[in-house]
């Protein structure tokens, strides 16, 4: 035994360590792969035998060889013989090959189990800690299932060096093995409170990782990041807390209004860039939370502009691209904000680094306005002429084409300068995006009338110089636009000046070095021109050119009937034919040319992208039956019936429409107005919301609009967009002149003074009038189109597993498996969870206002003490529940729990009450608390009314009074989806009245609604808040509304609406404001109030219980209590002050009011009447 | 970690890829950072990733992360770990890192878990190493 030791030892002077390998594959360079194959040899020669040392030595070099992206994954048996290695020099080694090159699909990994089991239990923290790390690298969902539990341990070990490693890989065990984040969950809540720095960073990243996939279930944990963020200085955490809170946000608007104060101090504060980035991205994320009826926070986006202007002008690139990368986030909601720093970004444009071009790019799409696009886009075209990577080319291609026909072309004012920067394009050699200004010619030569003549000009012209665009290679992506050309230049042939040239042009022999489609298009298209030109011809007189015509048809065609491409073949033969019966028919001198017009009359309509896709399946139709059984499969192969669609030869993607008698269009029609006026997502037509269509079908019904041209048609030559733009300026010049010319005058009547200001041209976008009339036709859709098609989630997303909630206790059945000789250290069943979210609407509820010492704790305490009450309600309701089971018996636990039991006792009578309530909306009872100073615990009550409800849907509502506005309250109405749907697109509606207005995002009429700002997944409730502004307050008003949504489901979506009516009862305009009692009897002493009481027989409940009620449900706080007699106060958001004094008898309440305003008052005593009738 | 030869000194996967694909994407990952120049930022969009490099003489060190990490804070992260290194071997070389590849491994693992950072103390990641040498030499 002792030789063999020696001799390995021996042998181990002779075997190559890292260092020798190494060297080695540096000296043979030339010959390296051999080199190698002869080391992987002696590798596997020192792995067969015993000494480990020699072992591991292996092993390291097999990681080396590993990573120069040679395949060890045979030798995994021997690395599982390293990691069991009792010398951690060694066992590191066999981690370190283990986390390189296991992965899920190694077999030998379950053999791992129980040696990781003992490393992760070793005395030793280091090979814990190596045990950990590789771990993280392999751990499988086997794995994760056996070990989750030991690793759970390890999160409280003594050492903050373990403890930070287990946190951190419990991130993969969820992923792997999802059930165990539930039993996990309390313990890594508790370890963002450890005492350590690291191991509190460890669970910020893992709850952070957890929280962005699944945000929703971590909302109950933000007061705590809230804390955490307020009181940590480590960046890195920092950075990673407040990336938290930019996925909680958008769920949670209020938690925004919260965050807002924190950040800006950060951003004012931090030195670090990362952090200054971050927090500028989260303010951004928080300011498009928030709904628009928060205003006031232009000062934030102020504040993050200035600051990413900073980062923008700095001399490091790294900073200019982030900053530029921020301001895109903001540019989608504020773009008023970003566009203030044009300069800056058109200045990022020259700059030498493409990334930072391209990110500049990205934000000049929302920068352009009508009055400088033209300008920006000739900046563009520079640069598309500058740029040398094809890649950055095509990008700015796209761009140009992105930001013109950005909102159905709504910033061009002048197409004809459109269509000659998309002719300009067609100059870039070797782009890939052909097709795309293809689509862009088509789109705009359709849609837009009154272009139709410019650019069949321009068309015109292209298939005359074809060769310049085809010449270069047979691939070129830019040929692409021929197809465009050749069909508009066919389809409105009325307009060609020169029709003749251009068919000439279009039976060149070059045309048939094309590639299929653009030829098929061709041929299609001459005979369209072939027809009109035969038309003029014929009106003409002209006998004979008209026959010239046609035998040139006849001359060229062939060169297209032997084309290779059947679709031209096809299209080619049959045109041959029709031609030649044509001139047999010229030679008999019959008038043919109005027949084949024919064959092309009517007009094509534009039809939307997604027309097909949308059009409903009709009822009965089921697509899956078989329409003949299907053949058995004994039957011969070629006898096969062909499918039936098979045959129907390729559509043309712009068909033609089925001719439809009138009726039934403007019947369709109709619908179509209906659905698009009800419909959210739908972008609104034109500038000029002129009349669509009219009910006339075919050509006429689209209204032919007066062509005002300031531009001379006849460009010679190719067009330079920049003339458009010298044009258009003095177009503009001259408008200016003109309303000059008008302000003079007026200023001259009245002083003439100040004239100078009016040189400087602030003119804003609406200033400017297009210099066409453009009536920019709508895409066609289908009749009962579905509004949306959203993409669904992935279903096979990994992080849809850990999407649990965390909020409920948890079962038995969860607890995580713990291996059987390990009984003993039970694992401790985690502790029930506190219902949480109720915590969190009271964080996030605006601070009550400070006049009262109680109230002026800081939030966090608040936060903390809300626990207390919680704890009497655990005990209890487990008593109550012991005493149904078991009436007779009581056990031991009972008589633990006696102190608390006799508490209980006392509140007896409101136990039914209580169980009732159980389910229902529970509002933490501290609200009410300023007035009661015994313990009698009260319960629970909710503010929440309910304002409808129908199967998919549930509203409750509560209405608030504004602090700061004297006429505004907030109405938070939670929704509760209750269908198994996902509801979405909801938006809510009210009637206007006189008095009462919601507040609507500026620029929206009254008839507007309002989008509620989330969606609703199954089974989720939500809250979204609602401003109104009010004229008097002295009434109840109702207001009928309305709540539309999108309910969608494996079947479908489908359009829901649901009525309510919104009551604002007098007491929603009080709010609860403490008095002392000093103030209040001045108050009663100053004699200026109007008084009034009612009286209430037959109140059973406690005098406490009802000063409670009051409290919360009519906002008033008790000033002073004496016995069974209560003075109370609260103060409208108007400032009227209310008075009560309550007083209770034996069976019945009075209470007597004083307020300065009578009519308040008397509304107000109505309806606590109406309240305490019910107790 | 890769030369600027494109040879790979150090690579570490946080999310398995496969070998023959590992090697692809280190290729064209190194292709890429190697045709930016010094006025360049350091970040690159690649695929449906970025990538923050920062160079050290010959040496790149690129990592791969997704959109929602915060660029700048890689972007010091990776100076942080060349720190780290430069006190370990006393002014770090190419060659150390190629030479103690599993000790580079040791001081990433230290730094960062799981593809989240655990640890940027410089004395608190060197500790267990420290102790592994005192380990070796008895």
């Amino acid at each position: 035994m002792a030789l063999k030791m020696v001799k390995g030892s021996i042998d181990r002077m002779f075997d190559k360590n890292l260092q020798d390998l190494v060297r080695g594959i540096r000296n043979h360079k030339e010959d390296e792969a051999k080199y190698i194959s002869q080391c992987i040899d002696e590798i596997k020669q020192e792995l067969k035998q015993d000494n480990i040392a020699v072992k591991a030595n292996a092993v390291c070099k097999l990681t080396y060889l590993q990573m120069l992206g040679y395949d060890i994954s045979w030798a995994a048996f021997n690395i599982i013989e390293v990691m069991s290695a009792s010398k951690f020099t060694f066992k590191r080694i066999g981690y370190l090959a283990a986390s390189q090159c296991f992965h899920e699909g190694t077999d030998v990994i379950m053999l791992t189990t129980n040696q990781i089991r003992k490393d992760l239990s070793s005395p030793n923290q280091y090979d814990t800690g190596v045990a950990l790390t590789g771990l993280s690298c392999f751990v499988t969902p086997d794995l994760a299932r056996d070990l989750a539990n030991d690793i759970m341990t390890l999160m409280s070990h003594t050492k903050p060096y373990i403890r930070k490693k287990a946190v951190l890989i419990m991130y993969k065990v969820f992923l792997k093995y999802p059930e165990s984040l539930r039993p996990a969950f309390p313990r890594l809540k508790e370890k963002l409170e450890d005492p350590d720095p690291g191991v509190q960073s460890a669970a910020v990243n893992v709850i952070c990782e957890l929280a962005r996939r699944n945000p929703k279930n971590y909302l109950s944990l933000a007061p705590l990041f809230f804390k955490l963020m307020t009181s940590s200085t480590n960046n890195w955490v920092l950075i990673k807390i407040i990336k938290l809170f930019g996925a909680l946000t958008p769920l949670e608007p209020r938690l925004g209004k919260k965050l807002i104060e924190p950040l800006t101090n950060l951003i004012h504060s931090t030195s670090a860039m990362s952090l200054l980035y971050e927090c500028v991205n989260t303010v951004i994320a928080v300011l498009i939370s928030l709904s628009s009826g928060m205003p006031n926070h232009s000062a934030s986006i102020q504040l993050c502009v200035q600051k990413l202007r900073i980062l923008i002008e700095d001399s490091d690139q790294n900073l200019k691209y982030l900053g530029l990368l921020a301001m895109s986030k903001i540019l989608k909601t504020h773009p008023k904000s970003v566009q203030s720093h044009k300069d800056l970004i058109l200045q990022c444009l020259d700059d030498k680094d493409e990334s930072i071009r391209l990110r500049a790019l990205d934000l000049l799409y929302g920068m352009v306005s009508k009055k400088n696009l033209m300008e920006i886009v000739k900046k563009l075209m520079i640069h598309v002429d500058k740029a040398e990577g094809t890649t950055y080319r095509d990008e700015l291609l796209t761009k140009i084409i992105d930001i013109c026909s950005q909102s159905n072309y709504q910033y061009i004012t002048n197409f004809e300068w459109y269509i000659s920067i998309l002719v300009e394009l067609t100059r870039l050699e070797g782009t890939r995006h052909g097709h795309l200004i293809a689509a862009q010619m088509l789109d705009v030569a359709i849609r837009v009338k009154a272009i139709r003549k410019f650019a069949v000009s321009q068309m015109a012209m292209l298939l005359d110089n074809a060769h310049l665009i085809a010449s270069n290679t047979q691939r070129n992506g830019i040929c692409e636009v021929l197809y465009a050309a050749a069909w508009i230049c066919g389809e409105f042939s009325e307009h060609l000046q020169e029709p003749n040239q251009t068919l000439e042009a279009m039976l060149r022999p070059k045309v048939t070095t094309l590639p299929g489609h653009i030829q098929a298009v061709y041929v299609q298209n001459m005979v369209k021109l072939y027809a009109s030109i035969l038309q003029q011809k014929e009106e003409a007189g002209e006998k004979e050119s008209s026959q010239e015509i046609t035998q040139l048809m006849i001359d060229r065609l062939p060169q297209f009937v032997q084309s290779a491409d059947l679709e031209v073949q096809e299209r080619a033969s049959c045109i041959l034919q029709l031609i030649k019966y044509i001139q047999k028919l010229q030679a008999k001198e019959v008038p043919v040319a109005e027949e084949v017009i024919a064959l092309f009359a009517g007009e094509l309509n534009p039809v939307a992208p997604k027309a097909q896709k949308k059009v409903p399946v009709p009822e009965g139709l089921d697509l899956d039956t078989w329409i003949n059984e299907p053949p058995s499969d004994s039957e011969s192969e070629d006898e096969k019936p062909k499918t039936i669609f098979h045959d129907e030869e390729q559509r043309h993607s712009r068909q033609r429409q089925p001719e439809m008698d009138e009726e039934e269009l403007a019947r369709r029609r109709e619908v179509r107005k209906q659905e698009q006026a009800n419909n959210p997502f739908y972008i609104k037509s034109s500038p000029s919301p002129q009349k669509r269509y009219q009910d006339t079908p075919g050509v006429e019904h689209i209204p032919v609009v007066q062509i005002d041209l300031s531009v001379p048609l006849k460009v010679p030559g190719m067009p330079m967009s920049d003339q458009y733009v010298k044009l258009e300026e003095e177009r503009r010049h001259k408008q200016r002149l003109e309303k000059d010319k008008k302000k003079k005058k007026q200023k001259k009547e009245k002083k003439g003074k100040h004239h100078r200001h009016n040189s400087l041209h602030t003119e804003s976008d609406e200033d400017i009038a297009p210099a066409q009339h453009v009536d920019i036709i709508t895409e066609e859709m289908p009749e009962n189109a579905l509004p949306s098609d959203e993409d669904d989630k992935d279903p096979n997303d990994p992080y849809k597993a850990l999407d649990i909630d965390l909020d409920k206790p948890l079962a038995d059945s969860e607890k995580l498996p713990v291996q059987k000789h390990r009984n003993t250290e039970n694992l401790k069943s985690p502790d029930t969870e506190a219902p949480l979210g109720e915590d969190l609407d009271f964080w996030l509820s605006p601070a009550p206002p400070p006049v009262s010492t109680t109230q002026t704790q800081s939030e966090p305490e608040v936060s903390t003490a809300i626990a207390e009450p919680e704890d009497h309600e655990e005990p209890n309701k487990e008593d109550r529940e012991e005493e149904e089971d078991d009436e007779g018996k009581k056990s031991s636990k009972h008589k633990k729990k006696k102190h608390k039991k006799e508490k209980e006792e006392k509140s007896k009578d409101k136990k039914k009450s209580k169980k009732k309530h159980h389910h229902s909306e529970e509002e933490p009872v501290e609200s009410v608390q300023n007035g009661t100073l015994d313990d009698e615990p009260l319960p629970p009550m909710s503010s929440y009314h309910l304002l409808a409800e129908n199967p998919y849907i549930k509203m409750t509502y509560d209405i608030q009074g504004n602090l700061q506005n004297d006429s505004q309250v907030t109405v938070s109405v939670i929704f509760e989806n209750k269908s198994t749907s996902f509801v979405k697109s909801m938006e809510l509606n009210v009637l206007d009245s006189l008095n009462t207005k919601m507040i609507r995002p500026e620029g929206s009429s009254v008839h507007d609604g309002i989008p509620v700002p989330f969606q609703l997944p199954p089974g989720i409730s939500n809250e979204a808040q609602f401003v109104f502004t009010l004229q008097s307050i002295v009434m109840a008003q109702k207001l009928k509304g309305t709540l539309s949504f999108i309910v969608k489901n494996d079947e479908g979506s489908t359009h829901e609406k649901l009525d309510f009516k919104l009551h604002f009862s007098c007491a929603s305009y009080l709010i609860t404001t403490p008095c002392y009692s000093d103030a209040f009897a001045k108050l009663l002493e100053s004699g200026d109030l109007h008084m009034n009481s009612i009286k209430v027989d037959g109140i059973s409940i406690s005098f406490q219980h009802l000063l409670a009620k009051i409290c919360f449900h009519h906002h008033f706080s008790v000033v002073e209590r004496v016995d069974s007699c209560a003075s109370m106060y609260s103060r409208s958001i108007q400032g009227h002050h209310v008075c009560l004094l309550v007083k209770k008898g034996e069976n019945s309440v009075s209470v007597d009011g004083k307020c300065n305003e009578s009519t308040l008052l008397s509304n107000l005593l109505d309806e606590m009447k109406e309240t305490l009738s019910m107790c | 970690m890769v030369n600027k030869q494109g040879q790979t000194r150090l690579s570490r996967y946080y999310e398995h890829v496969e070998l023959h694909k590992r090697t692809l994407l280190e290729a064209e990952v190194i292709k890429n950072c190697l045709s930016r120049s010094k006025y360049q930022c350091s970040f690159i969009e690649y695929k449906d990733f970025k990538l923050v490099y920062r160079q050290y003489a010959a040496l790149f060190i690129v990592v791969g992360i997704n959109e929602t990490e915060n660029e700048m804070a890689v972007y010091e992260l990776i100076h942080n770990f060349v720190e780290v290194l430069d006190k370990y071997f006393s002014r770090v070389s190419e060659l150390d890192i190629m030479f103690n590849l599993d000790r580079v491994h040791i001081i990433l693992d230290e730094m960062v878990l799981n593809g989240c950072i655990v640890e940027t103390n410089r004395s608190r990641i060197l500790a267990p190493l420290l102790v592994l040498d005192k380990m070796a030499e008895t």
